[in-house]
């Protein structure tokens, strides 16, 4: 493609830095964008926090893609990422993900509130992961965080978070909607979080300074926010 | 300062290096006296761990002792234990890491002391484990102590398979090697100094006790 920096033979390569949330949605888009552009897509997904960190410390990653506008303002101040590349694309919600149903439905508390099935309640670590300090949130408002901090562990992010519950190690989870939808979360129950119980979690994407491919990786985060994306609310 | 990290590396260590000695120290005695051929097979599935990457480890033993897994339903039924999220899976999976450590050193230094003691000792009568615990233990008192220091420190530093088994939970399962992580990945960076400075102090100081222990020679019990 013309105006694209790649000077030796071969397709330029954009290596966009996701919050794992992120990844099942940006990786459809990703396919067709590669068949536009001439360009090689490649996904490394993670905890915001953690790739954040890792574009602080040089990592050759072009794009940053994340559930909290915090680490892209972070990384913005820090001249890490260009301040006007920074797009917002998207609303990330929140849903329980466990592996036994309540019986009489409820509200999203439910499967956390059945005290006989539940060991262990995952979420992804706050610290580093958007989605984790919504859940956290959401479980404070709930009035429940305190009963239940003895059965909270830590996922490094939400995709690790929902293994913990695929695989049955932790009974309940709370995760993006993005990977139930992308089907990730095939024989679990899933509830709808209260949105109002958490911080709206805003996706946004930007260009990281150091890319070698910035007008590439421009064009990516523009298309990405011009996307009519999948963040409609789901009907219950 | 995260002390719970700290006191939670040194419970883990210590725990799974004293399993790792009761376990190991037999075993690499038994493996030292197995027939030639027998004795290669047998190292070589006891080295296993140590070459296989710890994620691996991690993956097998959350098959092996995960909720869903026999041995782990089981044991939820009957006591209502789980290895998963527990500070007793970290101890699992450094006891795991660190026996090829300790058996592959003890071995060796069983086989380098001389049989004849130990035949010497079962004609004047003795039975088998009177003759391991007061003739091929002292004799091979500094490989048991060099095994034991290696089996520790292989302990302490389990970040892998513990993460994958026993999860990053506060005061639980935050192991010193995994608080530096999230440290590091936060960017709390004179946290994460001040947590490898302190691990590497501690283990430093255990080596050098654990290598003055070994001049003193072999213990008193003989």
């Amino acid at each position: 493609m013309a105006g694209c920096a790649a000077p030796g033979p071969g397709i330029p390569e954009i290596v966009v830095g996701t919050a794992s949330s992120l990844e099942p949605a940006l990786r459809a888009f990703a396919d067709s964008f590669e068949e536009e552009e001439n360009v090689r897509i490649t996904l490394l997904p993670g905890a915001s926090g953690v790739i954040a960190r890792q574009i602080e410390e040089g990592a050759p990653i072009d794009v940053f893609a994340s559930a909290d506008p915090a680490y892209t303002q972070r990384l913005a101040d820090g001249g890490f990422v260009e301040p006007a590349s920074v797009r917002s694309f998207g609303e990330g919600r929140l849903v329980v993900v466990s592996t036994f149903s309540v019986r009489g439905g409820g509200d999203w508390t439910s499967p956390l509130r059945s005290s006989e099935k539940l060991r262990y309640v995952a979420i992804a670590n706050p610290r580093t992961a958007p989605y984790g300090a919504a859940a956290r949130d959401a479980l404070t408002s709930a009035g429940l965080w305190d009963a239940l901090a003895p059965k909270i562990v830590y996922g490094e992010s939400v995709a690790q978070v929902l293994q913990f519950v695929r695989t049955g190690n932790a009974d309940v989870g709370l995760v993006a909607r993005s990977l139930v939808d992308a089907g990730l979360a095939e024989g679990l129950h899933v509830a709808d979080v209260d949105p109002s119980a958490y911080r709206p979690i805003a996706e946004t994407a930007a260009v990281v300074s150091a890319s070698e491919h910035p007008l590439l990786a421009q064009r990516f985060v523009d298309a990405l926010a011009s996307e009519p994306g999948p963040a409609a609310p789901v009907p219950s | 300062m995260d002390w719970d990290a700290l006191r939670l590396s040194l419970q883990v260590g210590l725990t799974a290096t004293a399993f790792s000695v009761v376990v190991g120290v037999p075993l690499a005695w038994w493996i030292a006296r197995l027939r030639p051929g027998w004795r290669e097979t047998a190292s070589a599935l006891v080295l296993v761990p140590m070459v296989l990457p710890p994620t691996v480890l991690g993956y097998y033993l959350l098959q092996a002792v995960g909720r869903r897994s026999f041995i782990g339903s089981a044991l939820e039924d009957a006591f209502g234990f789980s290895f998963v999220f527990d500070w007793t899976g970290a101890v699992l999976a450094a006891f795991v890491v660190s026996l090829p450590f300790l058996v592959r050193t003890v071995q060796a230094g069983f086989e380098s002391v001389d049989r004849a003691y130990e035949e010497a000792a079962r004609t004047l009568g003795r039975g088998e484990l009177s003759i391991f615990m007061t003739v091929a233990v002292p004799l091979a008192w500094r490989s048991v102590l060099a095994g034991v220091a290696l089996a520790f420190g292989r302990a302490v530093g389990e970040f892998g398979a513990t993460l994958m088994i026993a999860g990053n939970v506060p005061g639980r399962t935050r192991t010193m090697s995994i608080a530096i992580y999230e440290a590091v990945q936060t960017g709390r960076a004179s946290e994460a100094q001040i947590l490898a400075l302190t691990l590497t102090l501690a283990t430093l100081g255990l080596l050098i006790a654990v290598g003055l222990a070994a001049r003193k020679g072999v213990p008193s019990w003989r």
